[in-house]
């Protein structure tokens, strides 16, 4: 075995997701939880579900070395994770084939694969995740049981989709699930006590309230359960839609690799069928997710799918690994051209106008911000950094069909406890706040896109950007007025 | 039926990703937060659970009188939506 080589595709491939990572604050890739992780550099703070303990304590750990936020998270979510998840890609096809030639294939396949070299340069975290899958899967086929499930109980306390890989391990293994379940106290250990990080973080009244709650039931409820599901949401009138997308982004991610991967399922070995598992759980909920932003979720499984190209290969004529070899090299240089994410991320800076905009408003004025999504991660991420301004949760305390008050949730509630605790700014509701901010002679501003929902709550000085300051607001709108109703995100 | 040369696919291949590279690129570099979101009250899930539910009560009547076959079928199916609305499946099945 040439030993060298893993450690040459980890740091290839480190430097190529170095070189092609965005160097600037972006939400390209719809990465848009990007402020939320960034946040986690600066404070002790639950992110958005279900909550990422293992990521909270990278960030943490991060945060404690000097350097750019962007830098430093890029490298150790995307960029290291990445690269490490290329080099156990090598050795797995290795594992299964036996070939040093059809290893290093699978490597370039993987490296070749958009949808992973996009999220490797970014500050995301599912390179993250896949990384811990692919170690879990290595070590499964070492008959390592106690190793597999230690990392598959890394991955789940990155990301929830761990859990589910999980159950498909263990119901894959039906037959030895004794043996399973006895060696599953690594993943009880490395997955699931994690969690309690969250509970501790809730309970500490110091810690900002500003997307989860405190330590409740209705709070908790609220904060892993309630709100849109976004999971197999997908309209029937949208499938059609949806399954172009995959196969434009499937051919574009493994191009040619596409048949030796087919072949290669085909021929699984007893041992490998959670592979199936694995794809198939990861498809489904790309198929049938609401949000078009799911193809990133193939980062979980692509992987794999580049190991199984070289046991597909190891079954075929020489002539297609050289085929395979070549589009992949192809793809890895078309992608260094048309999807450097750092060129693309400055050439719509949206995000970082956003970022310095907020950055910008004056110590001591107010921002409305919803807790969540783009715009309110944005806020989060500034605040963490110290900066002088008063967050006020955004929330709607009308029911828009009948026009007549709605009860908070519990969540909402202990935001603004801990917002009236750490800032001084009473009031039971967002118009309360605005009024008690003005009062005390700070500047209030309007921190997302005044929708049709907002703009009958409040006026500002230029309803075209944001943030802008709040001239007038309205306590009680009529919603029924309009007859053009329209689809309103207001997060 | 007559093997399509392999030759054929990898060039349909290469032409479906060259085809694709600018539609999907567009997709994938979106970093609009508010997007319009198609809902509705039927879900592709619920198409896939009824072919799922369809495929696995096929095998599982296997043998039987059409009618029994029928009764069971639906009678399972009826089950499995009660369970799943009384659960409170946050609507996934049928949105």
């Amino acid at each position: 075995m040439k030993r060298w080589i893993p450690a040459l595709f980890l740091t290839v491939s480190g430097i190529y997701y170095y070189l092609l990572s965005a160097k600037i604050f972006t939400w390209v890739y719809m990465s848009i939880d990007a402020g939320d992780w960034l946040s986690l550099l600066h404070w002790w703070y639950v992110p958005h579900r279900f909550g990422k303990p293992l990521i909270i304590l990278l960030a943490r750990f991060v945060g404690l070395f000097p350097g750019d936020d962007i830098l430093k998270l890029t490298l150790a979510m995307a960029i290291i994770p990445a690269a490490i998840t290329v080099m156990f890609t090598y050795l797995i096809a290795l594992k299964l084939t036996g070939q040093v030639k059809l290893a290093v294939v699978a490597a370039l396949v993987l490296m070749g694969a958009v949808v992973f070299t996009s999220q490797s340069g970014v500050v995301e975290q599912y390179t993250f995740t896949a990384m811990f899958v692919t170690i879990a899967f290595w070590f499964h086929l070492r008959g390592n049981k106690v190793g597999t499930l230690a990392f598959l109980g890394l991955a789940t306390a990155t990301h929830i989709a761990g859990a589910f890989f999980f159950l498909v391990w263990i119901c894959g293994h039906w037959k030895e699930k004794m043996e399973w379940l006895k060696a599953s106290w690594a993943y009880v250990v490395t997955g699931i006590l994690p969690y309690g990080l969250l509970f501790m973080l809730m309970a500490n009244p110091d810690v900002p309230k500003l997307h989860a709650g405190g330590l409740s039931w209705q709070a908790l409820f609220g904060y892993f359960f309630a709100g849109d599901a976004a999971a197999a949401m997908l309209a029937v009138s949208a499938a059609p839609g949806r399954l172009l997308e995959m196969l434009q982004v499937t051919l574009i991610t493994l191009g040619v690799a596409i048949v030796p991967f087919i072949v290669g399922i085909r021929s699984l070995g007893r041992n490998e069928k959670i592979v199936i598992g694995v794809i198939g759980f990861t498809s489904w909920f790309w198929l049938t997710a609401l949000y078009p932003s799911v193809w990133k979720y193939a980062c979980f499984f692509l992987p794999l799918m580049a190991a199984y190209v070289a046991v597909g290969l190891s079954r075929m004529a020489k002539w297609h690994t050289v085929a395979v070899a070549i589009g992949a090299v192809a793809l890895i240089g078309l992608n260094g051209v048309y999807f450097n994410t750092d060129e693309i991320a400055r050439q719509d800076p949206r995000a970082t106008r956003y970022y310095e905009a907020v950055m910008d408003l004056p110590d001591g004025s107010a921002i409305v911000t919803s807790r969540g999504g783009a715009y309110g991660f944005t806020v989060h991420y500034v605040l963490s950094q110290g900066k002088e301004i008063v967050p006020i949760p955004l929330y709607n305390p009308f029911d828009t069909s009948t026009n007549k008050r709605r009860e908070s949730d519990q969540r909402y509630r202990d935001c603004v406890a801990w917002i009236e605790r750490i800032y001084g700014v009473k009031g039971n509701d967002m118009f309360e706040h605005i009024a008690y901010a003005q009062a005390q002679g700070r500047d209030v501003y309007f921190g997302s896109p005044v929708t049709w929902t907002w703009s009958k709550m409040v006026e500002t000085e230029c309803p075209a950007t944001w943030p802008s300051r709040i001239v007038s607001v309205n306590t009680e709108p009529d919603f029924r007025k309009d007859d053009d109703w329209r689809y309103d995100d207001d997060t | 039926m007559k093997k399509v040369p392999i030759w054929v696919i990898y060039t349909a291949i290469v032409i479906g990703a060259i085809l694709s590279y600018q539609p999907a690129k567009a997709l994938m570099i979106m970093q609009e937060p508010l997007v319009v979101i198609v809902k509705s009250s039927v879900t592709l899930n619920f198409l896939l659970f009824l072919f799922l539910w369809g495929v696995v009560s096929d095998k599982a009547t296997k043998g039987m009188p059409r009618k029994k076959g029928w009764l069971l079928w639906g009678i399972g199916f009826a089950a499995i939506l009660l369970v799943w609305r009384f659960i409170g499946g946050h609507g996934t099945l049928l949105g």
